[in-house]
Parts: C-alpha cells; structure tokens; sequence
C-alpha cells in the first residue's frame, strides 16, 4: 500500500509497528546489539551500521523521494562526501555551477587530492552539456534551485 | 537560482553511461521527486527543510535498489559517518510536519517576491514560483511546488548593508529552510568558496541577498522588510 507525502511524513514506515506500541519512534541509544546465539541475529549489531531510530528515518526518507535505500549521515556535506567516495582517480564529473560553496570547497580541496576532476557548467544549458561530456565522465552533478 | 531539467539530463547521461546525482535540498521531496525523473542519486541536507527547525544538522543518500546501494553502504559503514539515534529522532520529529511547513513557506515566499518586484531598491527577483520566468513550463512540469528561498539584487552595497543590519524579525544567519525566516549575503557566506569568475558570472555579487522564508504571517516579513529597507 503506498500513500501520499503528508501522511508519510506524519506516519513514516507503516510496514512494521512497535513491539510496545508506542506511537513515536522509540531513541535507541545503543552503540551495540546484542546476539541470542552464535550465527543469530536481531538484524542490529553497532550502530555505525545499522540503528533502529535511523533505520525508522531512513526508510521515510525513502518512501518520500520513491526510492528504495536510504542513508542517513551527520550533516549533508557527509552525504555528499560518502557520495564522491563512488569515484576513482581519472574520473570527470560535469556540475552544475550554481552549487552551494561547501559543495565546491569539497571538489577543490579534496576530490581534486584524490584525483578526481570535477568540471562546472551551466546545466540549464542542455546543449552544453551534451557538448560537455568526454570519455572519462562517469556522472552529472545537480542542484535543485 | 537556474534550474535545470533533470529528465532531459538523465537522458543525456545514460548514453553516456554516466549517474545522475540530484542535490535536493531546496525543493525537498514535498515539492520534486528526482529519482521519478530519471535520476540514480538523490543527497540532501537534512538540516534544512526535513528537519526544519534549525535544530538539527543531518544529511541523506537515496537511490533505487542495486549495485550504488550496495556501494554507497560498504561506504557509509566502513567512514561512519552516520547520524545519531538523538539526532535522527529530531528529524523524525521535525519531518512529520513537512507538508504544512513547506505550503507555508511557498505562500509567504510568493507574497515577498510580489512585494519585492514592487520595491524602488529592487532591481531583479528570482524565485522560481514567480509566474513570468522563462523557464516556467520546465518547472512546472518538474516540481509540484516552489519552495521559500529567494535572492534578489538590491541598488548598491550600501542598501545591503542596510538591510542586513536593520532587520528586526528577520536573523541575519546562514543556512535555510528552517521555521524563520532567514537573510543571508551569499558573497561571503554560502558561496565565498566559489571562485570570483564563477561568482560574479552567477550574478553573486555585493548587491545580491538572499531569503530563506520561514512560516511566519506574510505581512509581519514584509514589514520588516520594509522598514529594513525603506527605513520606515
């Protein structure tokens, strides 16, 4: 069943309910999970991977942006950051030039150290960027305005 | 504030065999759904619009199911750099009320470009809910809304230093997309990285501001605007 982006945002995740009830997402302020048993699992063993709270937050993210995984992290220069970590030296990316400051600050001191060549365009300019891709390009950088 | 038309460029892109990385911080997905335009990521800040309130910082990664997801995950759990459960429990909080605060935002947002347009001091508006863009047909058919940030370019420095000493309910403060309203200088604060060339191509310069509208009344914003501006 899938619902509209109010009641999702209101509602998160109907798909699994809280064993106690409680209507608001419980803080699971646990750095480590505990195991029944050697080879078994509750689905959660430290928090750097996987925590309940985040899990109840990430899958709201998802339903709203109709994907599929979700990744919640610190800040959005984070997010941003994990996301370059796709790339490998030698790779291009076309940008749009209308980016927030820190988006560039991260391309030019530290994607550039790592190789990677970050080139900003005018995307609202569809004819440049087809104009714009060569043969090491391996994505497309955009900001919503 | 140029928008570019996502779908076209995932077009483009996957002939290319190249992934479609959507920032979309500003519209949030109350008002434009990247991934059902083509694209292969979408990131946000979450301190902005999911959260809202300016009391929380958060970030986000989205995409379909596969090999990125898988990629983006062995990333993400070997660098952690994840959010608390503290902080993911006050964006949960802060998200339940997405839908209201962002029709908010956009009916104060579309009433202060209005009265912007109207300002003696005032020489260009861009908000992308303004009717006589060019690029009107493209955003209507690529967001559902308009969102609250707007920029607008004022007659000289001095006026904007004016302003941004003189507003009362309005903070002179970075960032966006929280409950009140917000008045930045982008030169030297969200885009003093930009180098100069890019900057003043963009049109970002020392006359240029920038509105991130909150969900207050209308009338109390273009009050304070007004006597920031006006001097009355």
């Amino acid at each position: 069943m899938s619902f509209a982006s109010e009641t999702i945002c209101v509602q998160g995740d109907t798909s699994e309910r809280n064993p106690f009830g409680a209507v608001s997402v419980p803080i699971y302020a646990s750095a480590t999970f505990e195991h029944p048993a050697l080879g078994e699992s509750t689905g959660y063993a430290y928090s750097r991977v996987q925590n309940p709270t985040r899990d109840a937050l990430q899958r709201t993210v998802a339903l709203l942006e109709e994907g599929e995984e979700c990744l919640a992290f610190a800040s959005g220069m984070a997010a941003i950051t994990a996301v370059m970590e796709l790339f490998s030296p030698g790779d291009h990316i076309l940008a749009t030039d209308d980016v927030y400051g820190g988006t560039f600050r991260l391309w030019n001191a530290v994607s550039k150290k790592h190789g990677v060549t970050v080139e900003c365009i005018d995307t609202s300019d569809l004819e440049k960027v087809k104009a714009s891709f060569r043969p090491e390009t391996k994505a497309v950088f955009l900001e919503s305005p | 504030m140029k928008v570019s038309d996502i779908a076209a460029i995932a077009d483009i892109a996957r002939e290319h065999h190249c992934l479609v990385l959507v920032d979309n911080t500003f519209l949030s997905p109350y008002f434009q759904k990247p991934l059902t335009l083509g694209a292969d990521v979408v990131i946000h800040s979450g301190t902005k619009y999911l959260g809202g309130h300016n009391d929380v910082l958060s970030g986000f990664v989205i995409t379909p199911a596969g090999d990125i997801a898988e990629r983006l995950k062995y990333i993400y759990k070997t660098t952690g750099s994840g959010l608390s459960p503290m902080d993911s429990w006050l964006v949960l909080r802060g998200m339940k009320t997405l839908a209201l605060r962002m029709e908010q935002h956009q009916k104060n947002a579309l009433a202060i470009a209005h009265w912007l347009k109207t300002q003696k001091k005032v020489q260009e508006v861009f908000y992308i809910g303004l009717e006589d863009r060019k690029d009107r047909e493209l955003i209507l058919r690529q967001c559902t809304g308009f969102g609250g940030m707007i920029s607008f370019r004022v007659d000289s420095f001095e006026t904007v230093k004016q302003v941004l000493s003189a507003v009362k309910l309005i903070r002179f403060a970075e960032s966006l997309g929280g409950v009140e309203t917000l008045i930045t200088f982008p030169m030297s604060q969200t885009h003093a990285e930009v180098p100069e060339e890019i900057r003043e191509g963009l049109g970002i310069t020392d006359t240029l501001l920038r509105l991130s509208v909150g969900i207050e009344n209308a009338d109390d914003l273009i009050a304070d605007l007004d006597q920031a501006l006006n001097g009355k």
